[in-house]
């Protein structure tokens, strides 16, 4: 027993050295603007990018504003703070890729609280069905603070997350990773093109995640407790075989839960008339012109502008 | 529960430790308490079909011995239990696949057929289990294995842990003796047992799992991608599908080398067979040998000529095939390799010339590989979309998907540079693991630290599963 202890201990001990060196190499060592980690290493997610900028643009002031939206890449392609201005809503767009309600919890409460007392939440099917991996790495290599990111590693601890935690404190001067070519400002990003093919749903079975669900329903709670008034929407999005299936299995899972807590949601997931090839970038987000007509349409729904009533009567 | 999964790095020191702690007379108890467990992480339900399976053939056995001067009688057992344990098989993995199947052909004659499927979940290693059962009522029959009188440990027999959900599939001659002797703490057993589990755990986690989204992307692409992806995507599984299962197998054979009991060896390096026969006697050999000695010999074997033999073994290969999974893109996977054993079995030119060897061996491993696209694609026409793409060096047809954002000419090289750098060292790094070819103890404490710290840094931690799993 005592032989078996001590070998472990040293194997246990030459794997760290060997880890640590490792790990030094391919956080520092770059391919033209990339590092080593983002190729060799799964899950490890880019440096710089949108993600980065918007936390700079939201940390340069302490401005408040009368909405902010929380969501996946459907969230900072789909709403246009210029838009919004022209109907008098002083708007940020928070959202990051792949961004489930546990990354949008853990900014909402180290980047968010006092900042609004309107939360937007862009609803996207696909995040309350798969693990919120993508989103919280890359959430963990641009937080603004290396507290914050480890508050995403805590929020979602395993292997992937603790992993790229450690190539985010091991990276001396990690290169800009990705271009900045479509930001536009507060959050918003504008994607270009059409859509040049339609595509079925990958899988048209919603497969209920209950860990996203109840980080959502703890989020609902919070918010209520800090008196900041919660709203749903979706987007239309293109209706590729299996869209309309996999979207009211969705809401077959996720309507009880809005019902329980009586929030509003504003769901244009199947809205077809007027949201054609033109209207989206590809099989997800919408493009500009799509942009530009999916806010109006929001903007112009009564429903949606009793919530900033008061913004309007200032 | 994943062997590759955080419940599993719990589980298996807790169950390990109070193995060695508990006297002989408890151990099989908490063995069948964590095999139990460990099952019910997938489906709890599904116990009770192996519950099922265990109590059918365990009381047939024992039937079995009470009637061996009767040999009508111990027949029927036999074959009562035979077909019981057959229907379970049938029931939960073929039913809906021969309901299909009645579809298509009354479709063929126009008529309008319809029935509903069942809605189940195919549970979890079933022909595994199914098959080592079977085994043991076989064996029983045949006069090679006195039946097992104490229910628990038969039942550990079948439900073992280490071997539950995807083999080695034993025989009881191998396993069932080992439960009843006393294993104590040996360190050289614990020492080789973990080393063996950390190698089959970096060919799963470094290797299979960081190649299987790339090979998933071309798959789904596959009737337009271009060819150079297609022949990356194809070699790369053969290799995913070698460290999957092998890995599996690592783990299995070196967690029951832990606790002191020896497994059936799975893989003998299949990649460097010189005939397509040879492979097959290195490729998953637990079920190799199990269709010869279950299926093949008591059908004939080859002692019945040419043309019976031949017969056989594509009756073989093609039930084989089935045993995969109830598709038919399966059983073509299985005939194919039947025609290429009988063609390299006529063949059989063997020379020790390096350059036979190594074109010998090339040639092996493309015929394999084109296979694996049977075994791997849903359906026949993206099977017949890789050939085509493949063999008419078809260039990019419009974009790429979306799903090929992540892979980057640098990503692809990586995956490339794994899989290169693996072919090599596999052969080496194993026999150094199985067999302590490695000469010094500093040697090996160097080799088992870095591939520690290669799991940690390049391994792929998102609990993937594992392939023969859906088997």
């Amino acid at each position: 027993m005592r032989q078996l202890l001590r070998n472990t201990v040293l194997v246990v001990a030459l794997a760290a050295v060997f880890y640590t060196l490792g790990l030094l190499v391919v956080a520092n060592v770059n391919i033209g603007k990339t590092r080593l980690a983002l190729a060799t290493m799964p899950f490890v997610q880019r440096n710089g990018g949108h993600e980065q900028r918007m936390f700079q643009d939201l940390n340069a002031d302490t401005q408040r504003y009368d909405a902010i939206v929380l969501g996946s890449s459907h969230a900072y392609r789909g709403y246009d703070p210029r838009i919004f201005d022209s109907c008098g809503v002083h708007l940020f767009v928070a959202g990051s890729s792949s961004q489930n309600p546990i990354g949008g919890k853990i900014i909402y409460e180290h980047e968010l609280k006092g900042r609004t007392k309107v939360i937007i939440q862009d609803i996207y099917d696909v995040l309350f069905e798969i693990d919120c991996g993508e989103s919280n790495l890359r959430l963990i290599q641009n937080l603004p603070t290396r507290e914050e990111a480890w508050h995403m590693t805590e929020s979602f601890l395993d292997m992937r997350t603790f992993t790229g935690y450690l190539v985010r404190l091991a990276s001396i001067h990690p290169p800009q990773e990705v271009e900045l070519k479509d930001y536009v400002e507060r959050g918003y990003c504008e994607k270009k093109g059409i859509l040049y093919r339609l595509e079925p749903v990958a899988d048209s079975v919603f497969n209920r995640n209950e860990e996203v669900f109840a980080s959502f329903e703890a989020f609902i709670q919070e918010l209520a407790a800090d008196g900041v008034q919660l709203v749903l929407v979706s987007h239309p999005m293109p209706q590729g075989a299996g869209m309309a299936k996999y979207h009211r299995e969705f809401l077959h899972e996720f309507m009880p839960l809005v019902e329980r807590y009586h929030l509003p949601y504003f769901d244009y997931t199947l809205v077809t008339e007027g949201f054609g090839q033109y209207e989206f970038a590809d099989n997800a987000h919408l493009n500009k012109a799509g942009v530009a007509k999916y806010n109006h349409l929001l903007l112009g729904n009564p429903a949606f502008k009793l919530f900033f009533k008061n913004v309007e009567s200032k | 529960m994943l062997f590759n999964s955080f419940e599993f790095l719990v589980f298996f020191p807790l169950t390990t430790v109070l193995y060695f702690l508990l006297p002989q007379a408890w151990r099989w108890l908490l063995l069948l308490v964590a095999s139990c467990v460990f099952y019910m992480f997938f489906v709890p339900a599904y116990i009770l079909i192996l519950a099922a399976t265990i109590v059918v053939d365990y009381v047939a056995g024992i039937q079995i011995e009470k009637h061996r001067g009767n040999g009508k009688k111990a027949k029927r057992w036999l074959i009562g239990s035979i077909i019981s344990t057959c229907i379970i098989l049938i029931v939960f993995k073929y039913f809906n696949f021969f309901l299909d199947n009645v579809q298509g052909v009354a479709k063929l004659f126009g008529w309008n057929y319809s029935v509903s499927l069942l809605n189940i979940i195919l549970p979890i290693g079933l022909s595994f289990h199914t098959f080592q059962s079977l085994s043991y009522v076989i064996e029983v029959y045949r006069g090679k294995q006195a039946p097992e009188k104490h229910f628990g440990i038969y039942s550990l027999y079948v439900m073992f842990y280490p071997q539950l959900v995807a083999g080695p599939i034993e025989r009881p001659q191998n396993l069932l003796h080992q439960f009843h002797e006393e294993k104590k703490f040996n360190y050289h057993d614990v020492s080789q047992g973990l080393q063996r589990m950390l190698w089959g755990m970096f060919k799963k986690v470094v290797i299979a799992d960081n190649l299987s989204s790339f090979i998933g992307a071309v798959y789904d692409s596959s009737e337009s991608v271009a060819w150079y992806y297609i022949a990356t995507a194809m070699v790369m599984f053969s290799i995913q599908i070698y460290c999957d299962f092998s890995g599996y197998s690592d783990i299995a054979l070196g967690a029951a080398r832990v606790m002191g009991f020896r497994l059936m060896e799975n893989f003998r390096f299949p990649y460097l067979a010189q005939s397509i026969s040879e492979f097959w006697s290195k490729w998953h050999m637990s079920l190799s040998t199990w269709f010869r000695d279950y299926v093949y010999i008591p059908l004939g074997g080859n002692r019945k000529g040419l043309t019976r033999a031949a017969l056989n073994t594509l009756a073989v290969f093609g039930i084989s095939g089935l045993w995969h999974g109830a598709n038919w893109t399966f059983v073509v996977w299985g005939v194919m390799h039947g025609a290429f054993v009988i063609f390299s079995n006529r063949m059989n030119i063997r020379y020790e010339a390096k350059w036979w060897v190594i074109s010998a061996t090339v040639f092996t491993f493309g015929l394999v590989t084109c296979a694996w696209v049977f075994f791997r694609a849903d359906n026949f026409a993206i099977a017949s979309n890789m050939f085509e793409g493949l063999f008419t060096l078809r260039t990019q047809v419009g974009f790429l998907p979306s799903a090929f954002v992540p892979f980057t000419p640098m990503v692809i090289a990586w995956k490339v540079a794994l899989l290169v750098m693996f072919m090599i060292a596999d052969r080496r790094i194993s026999k150094s693991i199985y067999y302590e070819h490695t000469p010094t103890y500093a040697q090996r404490l160097v080799l088992v630290s870095a591939l520690l710290a290669l799991l940690g840094l390049f391994g792929n931690w998102g609990e993937v599963g594992f392939i023969y799993f859906q088997f």
